[in-house]
């Protein structure tokens, strides 16, 4: 530890301010050791999360071993992989071999993993350091991380409010300096909410980028897995070491496009500019947005225009369907992929001795949430018979329908952009008397799951209250080098990646 | 969910394996037809035209050649003995003699 004192102790406190990609460089450079930082990562979690609530378990015996292993690597001139050193959160429905996957749910509060998600084992072969698992609502089913049995997730900005959802915990962690980088899974904005809420980068990949092999399925034809961090190196560190075919996982084989090797890049701003992206501005979207909100991605679209992008007005039709379409499918799917948990195979202990089947099964799931329960009910009645036709075909039909507005937005525009959120964060406990109050405020967010396109969502600024606006970006799928290359102009413009809150 | 008659709500309860307490059904059966009423928007969509059909890269269908050859990778008569542990640290709720204990059918 002697390196401690060499670096003087106001360095060291100032370390969990630094990037994954900066810290990296550090252990690689043996300016720092792996097992130091991991240390002092461990001292912040401790000091700042009784706050935030944003892990439900800790991984760190095995973290500080992996750490000295690390530097063991490094003093033996062993090869290091890219996220050398990296402690790395991991939202709480993504399995990790030997650590309790929960779900943030009664149901599986006792359920260990027993076998690495792809996503997980493609991490630690680069490195880095599975830190532990991250709160959530239950299921992935909300949008506010309220509805977690580990009680709800505190946004760092202001912890009177929520953190968005559903990957609320990945969000508020990276967010509130405990770690620089997470990994959390989009449904229907699940990864851009809280990012939008938190003031942190995050990504929803293309359908079919990232494997979802350990993955718990909610709605398995709209959800992927996506990094979450403060820079747009991390986001792209990550992405490249997650991405890519996966025997594992039959629907990120099917995409011809997948057999290349993909490997994003951070450009210049000059490099970016040089590419002329051409800009859609999803007008109708953005000017039914609160106004703070609307005002402050109005002040993006000008700092475009002033560097000489092609911005242009446009608008998707459709997007009043595509929410009802949305919410159909998902239950439909939800009510299908949790029929597994019959606490049989996987769940809590309880005896099914002297049980018949079906009082057992509705016994023991009556350990779900309410909005699991309802959600499962939901799915349950449009996919009843008779009603198939009227919703789930209908819904079908809309999904379809919105992939080809988007095919028809992607031959004239290379990236369209809209608010990740129609409205500020709000208070914890505010929300959610009506379910549809919440449903309302995945109105931006689902447009991208529907047509499985990439979508991103960046800090944007504040509200005049200090609340995180968020700016969504998307392009066509398979693009998603042009969103990190949007992200990256913006950062360098506005510096986002310094704004950090006080806590 | 045509009528306030909570008998919908349970019958819904019975497909889904779901136990809902007495005194919740009510409010439930509510914000499930508040759901379900936001859901008949979908009658005003014009799908003249429009297909249902799934884009092509969400098709999962695989080349029978693709797969992998099927082997016995899990031995349940050792769930009690170690044998499942040892590998990973997986274990059945309820088992013995080698056997899963469940519900009576």
């Amino acid at each position: 530890m002697g390196m401690l004192l060499a670096l003087g102790y106001d360095k060291m406190t100032n370390l969990h301010k630094l990037a994954g990609y900066q810290v990296s460089q550090k252990i690689k450079n043996q300016e720092i050791f792996a097992e130091e930082y991991i240390s002092l990562v461990f001292e912040r979690i401790s000091n700042v999360d009784s706050k935030i609530n944003s892990f439900i378990s800790k991984n760190h015996e095995s973290a500080l071993l992996k750490a000295k292993q690390i530097d063991k690597k490094i003093r033996n001139n062993e090869k290091l992989g890219s996220l050398l050193g990296i402690p790395i959160g991991i939202k709480d429905n993504i399995s990790v071999l030997g650590l309790k996957t929960t779900c943030a749910s009664k149901m599986l509060q006792e359920y260990v993993s027993p076998y690495n998600a792809t996503v997980v084992d493609r991490l630690e072969k680069q490195d880095a350091l599975i830190i532990g698992k991250l709160n959530m609502d239950e299921f992935g089913m909300g949008t506010s991380s309220e509805f977690s049995h580990y009680g709800a997730v505190h946004n760092p900005w202001n912890q009177d409010y929520v953190a968005g959802g559903s990957s609320g915990g990945s969000a508020a962690a990276v967010s509130s300096l405990q770690i620089p980088i997470s990994l959390g899974s989009d449904t229907g904005g699940s990864i851009r909410c809280p990012s939008s809420f938190c003031s942190v980068i995050g990504i929803k990949p293309t359908y079919g980028l990232v494997s979802r092999y350990g993955l718990v399925s909610y709605s398995n034809s709209l959800e992927q897995i996506g990094p979450m961090a403060r820079t747009i190196i991390d986001i792209a560190m990550t992405l490249n070491t997650i991405c890519g075919k996966d025997s594992s996982d039959s629907t990120s084989t099917t995409a011809a496009t997948l057999d290349q090797q993909f490997e994003y890049k951070i450009n210049t701003v000059d490099g970016v500019l040089g590419k002329n992206y051409k800009v859609g501005i999803i007008d109708n979207l953005i000017l039914s947005s609160e106004s703070q909100v609307m005002e402050t991605v109005f002040k993006k679209i000008d700092l475009l225009k002033k560097h000489g992008f092609d911005v242009q007005k446009t608008k998707i039709n459709y997007s009043d369907f595509a929410l009802a379409a949305y919410y159909v499918i998902a239950t439909a799917e939800a009510s299908s992929n949790l029929s597994r948990f019959d606490n049989i195979r996987y769940g809590f202990s309880h005896n099914p001795q002297g049980y018949e089947w079906n009082s057992y099964s509705s016994h023991v799931r009556s350990n779900f949430g309410d909005e699991v329960k309802r959600r499962i009910l939901v799915g349950s009645f449009v996919l009843s018979a008779g009603y198939y036709g009227k919703y789930y075909l209908k819904a079908q039909k809309v999904r379809n329908a919105i992939k080809n507005e988007f095919n028809k937005l992607f031959k004239l525009f290379d990236v369209l952009i809209l608010p990740t959120m129609p409205i500020l964060p709000f208070k914890i406990g505010e929300k959610g008397a009506k379910p549809l109050d919440l449903f309302n405020l995945d109105i931006y967010t689902i447009l991208a799951n529907l047509a499985g396109i990439p979508a991103m969502s960046i800090p944007a600024g504040f509200s005049k209250k200090g609340l995180p606006i968020g700016l969504q970006i998307l392009s066509n799928e398979f693009n998603e080098q042009i969103l990190i290359d949007i992200a990256t102009f913006f950062e360098n413009k506005d510096k986002f990646n310094e704004w950090i809150p006080n806590i | 969910m045509s009528t306030n008659n909570n008998n919908d709500i349970k019958k819904l309860c019975t497909l889904s394996r779901l136990e809902i307490d007495e005194s919740e059904i009510q409010k439930t059966s509510d914000k499930i037809k508040e759901i379900i009423s936001f859901f008949n928007k979908l009658d005003e969509f014009e799908s003249n035209g429009v297909q249902e059909i799934p884009y092509n890269y969400m098709k999962t269908e695989k080349k029978v050649d693709e797969l992998r050859d099927d082997l016995t990778t899990l031995n349940l008569n050792d769930a009690d003995g170690g044998g499942v542990e040892k590998a990973t640290p997986f274990s059945f709720l309820n088992s013995k003699n080698g056997y899963v204990i469940g519900p009576r059918i």
